[in-house]
């Protein structure tokens, strides 16, 4: 199972979802793809954050083709009014009011929980009913947040990733395997690997529309990923990850997850013969630089 | 004078290390199985050395909180040094509790000769005021030491080598690791019964 748009405002975690659906052919086993995972996130951006609404890229047609950019969070019309403090059911962690709405603190959810834990339970029943083997959900992060280019698994994921890690080193693509914190509750790779029996595992690219020293916040900083502030910040060595004066173009955010998707799922097949999933036809890294994201949409 | 001291200084480690270069480890002895292989810090690299000794068929203990009492059972010692809070946090264990387990164990490994192998693969990630304590006790533990190259561009591990004579073992990144295992573990050579006639 791929999950994307757990966090709206991550547009290389659901692009990466629909060229998913738009491209692949499964040949063995079964592929279930969620591109907007948090569909009430779509609907509005964060306020004061000055993103864009939307962003635009030229499908293989050549044709223009709007993408929505929404919120790390649910809207707040769906769960007005917000907590003063979040209560993180079934662990009873405390965080800040807003995370309520974050559909990544709200797993494994509850049936009659809050809309964005409703979500999070729909998302964990149809892992559970479905009898998925292995949940990948992309997302991106800021350059210098320290869990970034990585892959977050939980300890019974922690094989597959560990030599899909080797494998994607192999391909030229550096991940670190961050081990899913254990106290650290709502996160999808702790409760649904803790919840359901499917291995399950986060991944980071870095983009720099979730940074905090960004500059201008627009359309071109989600397809490009350029931003003076980061390049000098770069320079001077305040980042987690290295970052281009060519920036991190989309491309390469996508390709990133797309590769480590092929990757975790062959080793997967070699550890678990029992969960082999074939599938062809999804562009690779390296086929994503040569012909930009827009080739594969239709 | 200059130059001739730097040359001198650049020639040092060659002279005094049994340094191997991992596409020519031709000099190596070679171990036999099952290996313990268990973490020293209990970072997750460790699971990319159990993985690739998967691959390449070698048989192994994997007890990441192995202790004295633990070796019973295998005819080498492999440790992957390096440190994480989370995998102390999830292990239950502190940095010297941990510490006091790998002293233990590298005692006990001593005692019974069996050769020890520490591998450093997490790069400059596992170094650092964490991670350094547990790379050193292990290192100084072991006959052979297989590292990742970014992660001793200071040459903390070759200093170490030179010390101890351990051998050393440079790789140049995570996938030199499964080469220079199925160089340590070779696979028993099978004998085929020769057909009649």
């Amino acid at each position: 199972m791929v999950v994307g748009g757990a966090h709206p405002n991550e547009p290389a975690g659901f692009i990466a979802a629909v060229v998913l659906i738009e491209n692949l052919s499964v040949q063995r086993g079964r592929v279930i793809v969620l591109p907007r995972a948090n569909a009430s996130a779509f609907t509005a951006t964060e306020p004061q954050e000055a993103f864009p609404g939307s962003f635009e890229i030229i499908n293989r047609a050549g044709n223009p083709r709007t993408f929505r950019v929404g919120s790390r969070f649910s809207n707040i019309l769906d769960g007005w009014p917000d907590p003063i403090i979040y209560r993180h059911y079934p662990s009873s962690q405390l965080l800040s009011g807003a995370e309520t709405r974050n559909l990544n603190r709200a797993y494994p959810g509850r049936a009659d929980g809050t809309m964005t834990e409703q979500v999070a339970y729909a998302i964990a029943e149809v892992v559970r009913r479905e009898g998925v083997s292995l949940l990948c959900d992309m997302h991106e992060a800021a350059p210098e947040y320290p869990v970034i280019n990585a892959i977050v698994g939980h300890e019974r994921a922690l094989d597959v990733a560990a030599l899909a890690m080797v494998d994607l080193q192999a391909a030229g693509l550096d991940f670190r395997l961050e081990p899913s914190p254990p106290n650290f509750h709502g996160l999808v790779h702790r409760e649904l690997g803790d919840y359901t029996n499917a291995r399950v595992m986060l991944f980071e690219s870095a983009g720099a529309l979730q940074g905090r020293i960004r500059g201008v916040t627009d359309a071109d900083l989600i397809l490009r990923s350029q931003d003076p502030f980061y390049i000098r910040a770069a320079e001077v060595g305040k980042l987690q990850v290295p970052f281009p004066r060519e920036g991190i173009p989309l491309e390469v955010r996508v390709g990133r997850h797309l590769q480590a998707i092929e990757t975790v799922c062959k080793v997967l097949g070699e550890l678990d013969p029992s969960s082999v999933v074939e599938f062809s036809r999804v562009p690779d890294y390296n086929e994503l630089q040569t012909h930009g994201v827009g080739f594969y949409l239709q | 004078m200059r130059r001739l001291t730097i040359i001198i200084l650049a020639a040092l480690p060659v002279l005094s290390s049994p340094v191997i270069a991992a596409d020519q480890p031709d000099s190596l002895r070679t171990y036999q199985q099952p290996a313990l292989l268990t973490s020293c810090g209990q970072a997750a690299d460790v699971l990319i050395i159990k993985g690739q000794c998967a691959r390449a068929g070698i048989s192994i203990k994997y007890r990441p909180t192995a202790t004295a009492d633990s070796i019973s059972d295998v005819k080498c010692i492999i440790i992957v040094a390096g440190g994480s809070s989370k995998g102390l946090g999830a292990a239950k264990a502190d940095a010297s509790h941990e510490e006091e387990r790998i002293k233990k164990l590298l005692k006990a490994a001593k005692k019974e000769g069996l050769p020890v192998i520490v591998f450093h693969t997490g790069g400059e990630a596992r170094r650092g005021a964490l991670s350094d304590p547990f790379n050193r006790l292990a290192a100084e533990g072991a006959e052979l030491l297989v590292i990742a190259k970014d992660g001793d561009a200071d040459g903390f591990f070759r200093k170490i080598a030179d010390k101890s004579k351990a051998r050393y073992i440079p790789i140049s990144d995570l996938t030199g690791v499964i080469g220079v295992l199925q160089t340590l573990f070779p696979k028993p050579k099978t004998t085929t019964p020769q057909e009649g006639g």
